[in-house]
C-alpha cells in the first residue's frame, strides 16, 4: 500500500538494448559459436570430406610446417593434408571438417529435446502447483538422482549402431531435468506478476496464459538452458565415443579422439592425431560457455525490472 | 429496487504463519443497487479488510461464512455458462499500472485478449471497439501501438480501465486504482470512472485508503476497521458530519489545506480489546463495556449505518 | 538560468538577524545520458532556517529528490552536480571530498529517504542500529549506560518506550520503524533533516502521528527540516514555507498559506487544483 509514484521520465528506459557496459561473454561466445557454426556448415554441405575415412591418404604424415622425421615413421607432409594424416591415414583436416558438424548435431538435438521436455514439465509444475507440482517434482528428482553417464554407458554398450539423432535423443532422456528445475522456478516468479492476473480476468485459460504470457518472457532462460544442455551433451558424448562406446562409421569429433586412443597417438607422439579434435572441443566449449553466461546476464533479474 | 451485487454476512478467517487466526471479514453487509450506477467506496487502512473483500466480490477467494449474490443468484451456484457470465459482467482494475502489462507485448495486448476470450465481437470490428474505449478514457487510439515502457503510470491505469470497459461491465471493482500514480496524474483517472459511471451506467466499488480521491469521486463510503464495516453512508455526509468514533478520528486526521489538525493526538491506546469486540475499543474516547464484549451491529442512524453502541442516533431508532 | 521565471516568488526576506541550516544557492544536476547530457537541476536557490520545515512539491521527475540526493553527495551514476553551493554551519557540502562528506552526513545533514522503514537492518535491534551512526571510537569511550540512555533519550523525543531498542525491525509497526528513522537522523544533532516522502506508505492516523512526530523533533531541537512530498494537506500541516518545482526549477516559493492557498504561478495554480482534496472539488452525479 504505497503510494511511491514512479512516473520519473530519467529512472524509465526502453528495454537493455542501450547497455553501457558491454556483455563481453556473450560478444566472445556469439562470435565463437557462430564461427564453428560456418565451419560445420562448410564441412557439411560444400567440403569434400572424403578424407576422413581410412585409408584415403599415406598414413604418419606430419602437419604442413611440422619436419618430417622418417626415422620413427612420420612422413612428410605432401602439401595436400594441411594438419598431416593420422595412423590410418585419415587427413585430419577433414576428420575436422566431418566430425564438428556431427558433434554440434546431436548437441543441438539432444538439447532441443531436452528443452522441450523440460518446457513441458517446467510450466506443468509451475503454473498450476499443488499436487501436479509434487507428482512431477517426484519424476524430475529421480531422474536427476540416476547417474546418467553410468546409464548412458549401458545403453550404448548394447546399441553398438546408433544414428546421430538415436543418440541425441537418448542423451535428451537425461539432459532435461536439469532445465526442468530452472524453468519451473522461472514459471513460479513469472505466474505472480500481476499481467497474469489480468490475462486471467480477461478469459484467458490457463494453458493459454502459460503459452502467451508466460513463455514469451522465459525465452532469454530456456536459451541459458538450451546452451547448458548442448555443452552438457556434447561432453557426454564425447566422453562415451572416447571410452570407445557409442561408436558409429561415421566419424566425429569424440571418434576421433577414440582413434587416437586406440593408435596411442600420446605415447607414439602422433600428436597431430589426438590435437586438432581436443582443441576443436575446448573451442566449442568454451564457445558455449560464454554464450551461457552471456545470455544469463542478459536473462538477469536485474535488468528484467528495468523492462 | 433489486440490487446487482448483495453481500450478507460475508466472513472470512484464514491461519497466519504463526498458527493464530486472522479474521479478515467480520460479517459484512454491502449492498449495491441495480440502479442508478454508483460509485461506492470501501476504505480503510490496510488489515482492514477492504482488499479480502474485493477479492471475494471478484470470486478469487472463498468466503467462510455469508453469501455474495449477484443479480439474485447466490455465486457459489452458479454453473460454468453463468460463472463466466459473471466473470465479464464483473471486471477489476489492480494497484499496479506496471506490473499489468506483460512487457513482451504493446499495450493492446490485454484489450485484445479480452475481445476475444469472451467473443465479445468478430474479428473485424476489434480495431474499432478498442479505439472507442481508448477515447472515453481520454487517450488517443495511437497509444494502443506503444509497448508499457513508453506510457506513464497514469495512462497505463486509464488503459487498464479501458479493457475493463471493453466488456461493457455491470460493475468494476477498482482496488487502489490511483496510489502507485502520481498524485497529479489521479483525477484524470478518477475522471474517467466518474465517466464510465455517467455516460455508461458502470457502477464502481471503489478501495482505496486514501479518503481525498474518494471524497472526489463516490456517492456512498463504507468504511471499514479490522474486517468489519463500521459506517456506511453518503460519501459528503460521512466525510464531513462523520458519527463513527474511529471516522471522525479518521477525518479529522486527513491532512487538509484548510484546516489544521485540532490539537495532539496520542500516540498509544489506554484499553487492550479483543478479537470479538469492536476494532476501535483499544483507543476510542466514548468505549463502553458493551464495546469490548462483542461487535456493534451495523444499524440505520439518519442517513446511513453506524456499527456503534455509543451511536446516540441509532440507540433512539433502535428504541423507537 | 537560476532566476524564477515569477519575479514576485523570490526567496522569502526573513529577519537578517537568522542564519539558514541549510543555504542552498544556483544548485545544478546533470545526468550524462547515452543520448547526451540532460539538466535535471537547473539551478535552484533555496534556504531552510533552524527549527522550520521548508516543504518541495512537485511532480514526478521535477528533480526534488534529486536536488535533495545531490545535497548529500548521493547521486548515482550517471547524474552529477554541475554547479552551486549548499552551505551548512558555514562549509559548502557540495565542495567536500568523499572522506570529508561521509563525516558530515549524519552529523551535519541526515536523511530519512524513502521506503527508509523498509531499509533498516531486519538482523539488527533497534537500539545497536541507532548507535551505528557513531564512529567506532565514539562508540567505545561511551559506557554502556551511557549508550542505552542515549538511545531511549532519543527514542522518547519520538515518543517510543524505552523497550523498543531491544526490538529487531519487523517487531514493529510501520509507523514506530518511520519514527525509528527520524530518531535516527536525529541522533548526532544534525542542523538539517532530510524527508523524503516520510510518510506515504502509512495509514491516515499513523501518518498524523509519523507527522506530529517530526513536528515535534522540529520544534525540540530547532533542526531545519527539509520536507518532499507530495501530498499538499501534509505541507499544510507541517511546512513553513513551500516551494514548487517544476522540471528542474523552483517555479514558486513562499509561506505555505501563500502557496497553496493563493499560487500565484500558473504553475502551481494548476498543481494545485489538480490534486484532490478533502472538501474540494466534488463530482457531483
Amino acid at each position: 500500500m504505497t503510494n511511491t509514484s514512479t512516473d520519473s521520465t530519467l529512472t524509465q528506459r526502453a528495454p537493455s538494448r542501450v547497455r553501457r557496459n558491454r556483455n563481453w561473454p556473450l560478444i566472445v561466445g556469439a562470435v565463437l559459436v557462430a564461427g564453428l557454426v560456418l565451419f560445420s556448415l562448410y564441412g557439411a554441405f560444400i567440403a569434400n570430406t572424403k578424407g576422413a575415412y581410412v585409408g584415403s591418404a599415406r598414413p604418419f604424415m606430419v602437419p604442413a610446417w611440422v619436419a618430417a622425421n622418417p626415422a620413427v615413421g612420420f612422413f612428410a607432409n605432401d602439401g595436400k593434408h594441411f594438419l598431416g594424416t593420422d595412423g590410418q591415414g585419415r587427413d585430419m583436416v577433414a576428420v575436422l571438417l566431418a566430425g564438428t558438424p556431427r558433434s554440434l548435431v546431436v548437441g543441438a538435438f539432444g538439447a532441443l529435446v531436452g528443452i522441450f521436455i523440460g518446457l513441458a514439465f517446467g510450466l506443468t509444475a509451475g503454473y498450476f502447483g499443488g499436487w501436479v507440482d509434487n507428482v512431477l517434482g517426484i519424476a524430475n528428482d529421480v531422474m536427476l538422482s540416476i547417474p546418467g553417464l553410468a546409464v548412458l554407458v549401458v545403453i550404448s554398450s548394447y546399441l553398438t549402431q546408433l544414428d546421430l539423432l538415436q543418440l541425441g535423443a537418448i542423451m535428451a532422456l537425461f539432459a532435461w531435468p536439469g532445465p526442468a528445475r530452472m524453468i519451473r522456478a522461472q514459471v513460479l516468479t513469472l505466474r505472480e506478476r500481476p499481467y497474469v492476473d489480468v490475462a486471467r480476468l480477461s478469459g484467458s485459460s490457463a494453458t493459454r496464459i502459460m503459452w502467451t504470457e508466460i513463455l514469451p518472457n522465459m525465452v532469454p532462460f530456456v536459451a541459458v538452458a538450451f546452451t547448458q544442455s548442448m555443452s552438457g551433451i556434447i561432453l557426454a558424448v564425447t566422453g562415451l565415443e572416447a571410452l570407445g562406446l557409442a561408436q558409429s562409421r561415421l566419424p566425429s569429433l569424440g571418434s576421433a579422439i577414440s582413434n587416437a586412443l586406440e593408435g596411442s597417438a600420446l605415447f607414439r607422439g602422433i600428436w597431430w592425431w589426438w590435437a586438432p579434435p581436443v582443441v576443436l572441443l575446448v573451442l566449442v566449449f568454451i564457445g558455449l560457455f560464454a554464450l551461457t553466461i552471456g545470455l544469463d546476464r542478459y536473462a538477469d533479474p536485474r535488468l528484467k525490472d528495468a523492462r | 429496487m433489486t440490487a446487482l451485487l448483495e453481500v450478507h454476512g460475508a466472513d472470512k478467517r484464514y491461519a497466519a504463519p504463526d498458527g493464530s487466526v486472522v479474521h479478515a471479514l467480520r460479517s459484512v453487509d454491502l449492498s449495491i443497487p441495480d440502479a442508478p450506477p454508483t460509485i461506492v467506496t470501501v476504505a480503510g487502512e490496510s488489515g482492514s479488510g477492504k482488499t479480502t473483500l474485493a477479492q471475494a466480490i471478484l470470486g478469487l477467494v472463498p468466503l467462510s461464512g455469508g453469501s455474495i449474490t449477484y443479480r439474485g443468484r447466490e455465486l457459489s451456484t452458479l454453473d460454468a455458462a453463468s460463472r463466466r457470465k459473471y466473470r465479464r459482467e464483473v471486471q477489476a482494475v489492480f494497484q499496479d499500472p506496471y506490473g499489468a502489462f506483460n512487457p513482451f507485448y504493446k499495450v493492446r495486448h490485454p484489450l485484445e485478449l479480452s475481445l476475444r476470450n469472451f467473443r465479445v465481437a468478430p474479428r473485424a470490428e476489434h480495431a474499432a471497439l478498442m479505439a472507442d474505449a481508448v477515447k472515453l478514457v481520454g487517450l488517443d487510439p495511437a497509444v494502443l501501438d506503444k509497448h508499457p515502457h513508453q506510457l506513464s503510470g497514469g495512462q497505463r491505469q486509464r488503459l487498464m480501465f479501458a479493457r475493463a470497459y471493453l466488456l461493457r461491465p455491470r460493475l468494476v471493482v477498482a482496488d487502489e486504482p490511483v496510489s502507485m500514480v502520481d498524485a497529479s496524474l489521479r483525477r484524470s483517472i478518477l475522471d474517467v470512472m466518474r465517466r464510465m459511471r455517467d455516460e455508461e451506467g458502470i457502477s464502481f466499488i471503489y478501495i482505496t485508503h486514501d479518503l481525498a480521491t474518494a471524497y472526489e469521486v463516490s456517492d456512498r463510503l463504507l468504511l471499514m476497521l479490522k474486517g468489519a464495516v463500521v459506517e456506511d453512508g453518503p460519501t459528503a455526509s460521512v466525510v464531513e458530519r462523520p458519527q463513527h468514533p474511529y471516522a471522525r478520528l479518521l477525518m479529522e486526521s486527513v491532512p487538509s489545506v484548510e484546516r489544521r489538525w485540532p490539537g495532539r493526538i496520542e500516540v498509544t491506546g489506554a484499553r487492550v480489546g479483543t478479537p470479538e469486540g469492536c476494532g476501535f475499543y483499544h483507543r476510542c474516547p466514548v468505549a463502553l463495556d458493551a464495546c469490548r464484549a462483542t461487535m456493534p451491529p451495523l444499524e440505520k442512524s439518519g442517513d446511513r449505518r453506524v456499527a456503534c453502541y455509543a451511536d446516540e442516533q441509532s440507540r433512539q431508532e433502535g428504541a423507537a | 538560468m537560476s532566476a524564477p521565471t515569477n519575479p514576485a516568488s523570490t526567496r522569502v526576506r526573513t529577519p537578517s538577524a537568522r542564519v539558514p541550516a541549510l543555504d542552498v544557492t544556483g544548485l545544478r544536476v546533470v545526468y550524462d545520458l547515452p543520448s547526451g547530457p540532460v539538466e535535471a537541476v537547473k539551478g535552484i536557490d533555496f534556504a531552510v532556517y533552524p527549527g522550520e520545515i521548508l516543504g518541495f512539491v512537485g511532480e514526478s521527475g521535477c528533480g526534488k529528490t534529486t536536488s535533495a540526493m545531490a545535497i548529500l553527495g548521493l547521486l548515482s551514476h550517471p547524474g552529477r552536480v554541475a554547479g552551486g553551493r549548499a552551505i551548512v554551519n558555514g562549509v559548502d557540502l557540495l565542495s567536500l571530498s568523499t572522506t570529508e562528506l561521509r563525516r558530515a552526513r549524519w552529523r551535519s545533514v541526515a536523511l530519512i529517504p524513502q521506503g527508509a522503514m523498509n531499509s533498516l537492518n531486519p538482523t539488527m535491534k533497534i537500539g545497536r542500529q541507532l548507535l551505528e551512526v557513531f564512529s567506532s571510537d565514539a562508540l567505545r569511550r561511551m559506557s554502556k549506560a551511557e549508550s542505552d540512555a542515549l538511545v531511549e533519550s532519543r527514542l522518547d523525543t519520538v515518543s517510543l518506550p524505552p523497550h523498543v531498542k531491544g526490538l529487531y525491525p519487523h517487531e514493529l509497526s510501520g509507523g514506530m520503524k518511520q519514527r525509528v528513522c527520524i530518531a535516527m537522523a536525529s541522533m548526532l544533532d544534525p542542523q538539517v533533516i532530510i524527508a523524503d516522502e516520510p510518510t506515504s506508505a502509512l495509514d491516515v492516523v499513523v501518518q498524523r502521528v509519523v507527522a506530529q512526530t517530526l513536528l515535534e523533533v522540529c520544534e525540540r531541537t530547532k533542526v531545519g527540516v527539509l520536507l518532499i512530498g507530495h501530498d499538499l494537506g501534509l505541507m499544510a500541516q507541517l511546512a513553513n514555507n513551500v516551494a514548487v518545482m517544476k522540471d528542474g526549477e523552483i517555479v514558486e516559493l513562499g509561506a505555505t498559506d501563500q502557496v497553496l492557498r493563493r499560487p500565484t504561478h500558473p504553475y502551481s495554480q494548476h498543481l494545485i487544483s489538480s490534486i484532490p482534496q478533502v472538501g474540494g472539488h466534488r463530482s457531483e452525479q
